[in-house]
């Protein structure tokens, strides 16, 4: 049998460590994909939508993972496209989707303030390529090399993006970048 | 901190310490294949390209029977501020819902919705779906104009036109005549106050439970014929069809290493289908213009056809005829989900003013 073959997928799908798996790998990873659903979306139910679907498609896919240390980079990867699919669905022809003041509880309105609130909206305002390398650099912290393999770009194309990012920003919150 | 960058890395850390720990929630059930992003009433709000997953009902059926009894508690108990006729919206009713009460050919939608064997009854599902959601919207949108808020109803067809699966069910029928994949097209999140949310929040909940019953009633049939479709897809005879889809999806340009792995092959019809939602989807972000996603979605819609007949050939000839026997070994129960669907589109009328 092909290790990758359908048969052998439902066979280690199966196989009851694989819930078992995936249930550890939601406990140790379901609040950061969810935040990063968050920063993404502005939508707190429609960040949670897509960490679950992207743990109900790892699941579906867990036997024709070669490497399973690798399904927290799958799981990120999937997050991303749940939330560029969302992104694209919720606004065709435009690149505005302002921050939803209804998920922000008064508390945490008081203590993120109205300068964070402006900052948030304006980067949601970008266009999705821009946000999305804002977000991977400065929620995620992650490096040229990984936002270019998570984007599906060229590594300099990452950092022009995000030259062009920073600079809308700036012109968005009128200010100089 | 000064400087921009400093600033925007500081409002989405902010941004996301919004979440707590507390504030995850469980891991929804594996392997029932549902995008949670339907969750209103499959609307508006769906999953990826792949379109609405058929596994959707199995979890929507799911989820309304642990809130059933809840529910039933306050069922045919209305609110008070639920307007009468004076208040309800100034758009007339769609002639065709308002004289029906239930669609036409109730079996077939429910087969479609629930019991789906082929793309041809996945669409008509969704259409029974657009039915009994417009009468939800009906319902909602009555409730909201007692707020002060007009909002409109859309057509059956409006709320089928999104709900589509590529992996399990496709329609390529549907797909050929429209010379595209299916894609979403709906216009941007409109700006809701914080009162306005609260009130639609009170309203959908209001405008659901009339489908309760329907939703409770088919988990159990969702539940067993979920797994047969589920081997059927997996089987021999559906995977002796694959030589032949990677050969025509590799003729019209199906990259070697589709995610830069030499183990990325098409294994499976799902493999095919994900790839090429995936690949459109992602055309955006890598920053192709509207033009481009539209010759994109044209070619890979006619591939999508003309790779996948064989595949699904096989696939829905060997569902069709699982399908014809399960309908029979479950007969009563179904003959009971119908009745009850009846009934819950008089009672959904009723509500709506029809």
């Amino acid at each position: 049998m092909h290790p990758h073959s359908p048969a052998r997928e439902r066979d280690l799908r199966d196989e009851p460590d694989a819930e078992a798996a995936l249930t550890d790998l939601y406990r140790l990873h379901a609040l950061r994909l969810i935040r990063l659903g968050y920063v993404m979306l502005g939508d707190r139910q429609a960040a949670e939508d897509v960490v679950q679907d992207a743990f109900a498609g790892l699941y579906r896919r867990w036997g024709r993972l070669a490497d399973h240390t690798k399904a927290p980079q799958y799981l990120r990867s999937s997050v991303l496209n749940g939330c560029r699919s969302a992104i694209r669905r919720n606004r065709p022809g435009t690149e505005v989707l302002d921050f939803d003041p209804a998920v922000v509880s008064a508390e945490t309105d008081v203590l993120a303030g109205e300068q964070q609130r402006m900052l948030m909206r304006a980067i949601r305002r970008l266009p999705q390529r821009q946000r999305e390398a804002l977000v991977l650099r400065f929620y995620l912290d992650e490096p040229d090399a990984e936002i270019a393999r998570l984007m599906g770009i060229r590594e300099s194309t990452v950092r022009s993006t995000t030259h062009r990012a920073l600079a809308a920003l700036g012109r968005l919150l009128g200010e100089e970048s | 901190m000064n400087s921009l960058e400093d600033r925007v890395r500081a409002a989405v850390q902010a941004t996301a310490a919004e979440i707590g720990p507390d504030d995850v929630p469980p891991m929804r059930p594996l392997g029932s294949g549902s995008p949670a992003s339907r969750r209103r009433a499959g609307r508006g709000s769906g999953g990826p390209r792949g379109g609405w997953q058929w596994g959707a009902p199995l979890a929507a059926a799911a989820a309304v029977l642990a809130v059933v009894a809840a529910a039933s508690l306050l069922a045919g108990v209305l609110p008070s501020h639920v307007p009468g006729p004076a208040a309800r919206p100034s758009k007339p009713a769609h002639r065709t819902h308002a004289t029906a009460g239930y669609p036409p050919d109730l079996e077939a939608g429910l087969i479609g919705f629930f019991l789906p064997a082929s793309g041809a009854q996945f669409t008509t599902g969704a259409l029974f779906m657009g039915e009994y959601t417009a009468l939800e919207e009906k319902i909602s949108s009555a409730c909201m104009a007692g707020y002060g808020y007009r909002v409109p109803v859309a057509t059956p067809a409006q709320i089928a036109r999104p709900v589509w699966d590529l992996t399990q069910f496709p329609d390529l029928g549907a797909i050929a005549r429209a010379g595209a994949l299916p894609s979403y097209s709906m216009g941007p999140a409109p700006k809701e106050s914080k009162a306005y949310q609260q009130a639609a929040q009170h309203c959908d909940a209001l405008s659901r439970r009339p489908f309760t019953s329907m939703r409770g009633a088919s988990a159990g049939l969702v539940n067993s014929w979920l797994p047969i479709v589920t081997t059927i897809q997996a089987s021999a005879p559906v995977t002796a069809t694959l030589p032949e889809l990677r050969s025509c999806a590799a003729r019209h340009g199906w990259p070697a290493q589709p995610y830069g792995a030499p183990d990325s092959a098409i294994n499976s019809f799902a493999d095919f289908a994900g790839w090429v939602a995936g690949h459109l989807d992602g055309a955006e972000s890598r920053g192709a213009t509207a033009a481009q996603l539209n010759a994109l979605d044209r070619h890979w819609g006619s591939v999508f056809v003309e790779c996948a007949r064989p595949t699904i050939a096989v696939m829905e000839k060997l569902q069709l005829a699982a399908q014809q026997m399960f309908l029979r070994q479950h007969r009563r129960q179904f003959a009971a989900l119908a009745a009850t669907a009846r009934a819950d589109f008089a009672r959904a009328g009723r509500l709506a003013g029809q």
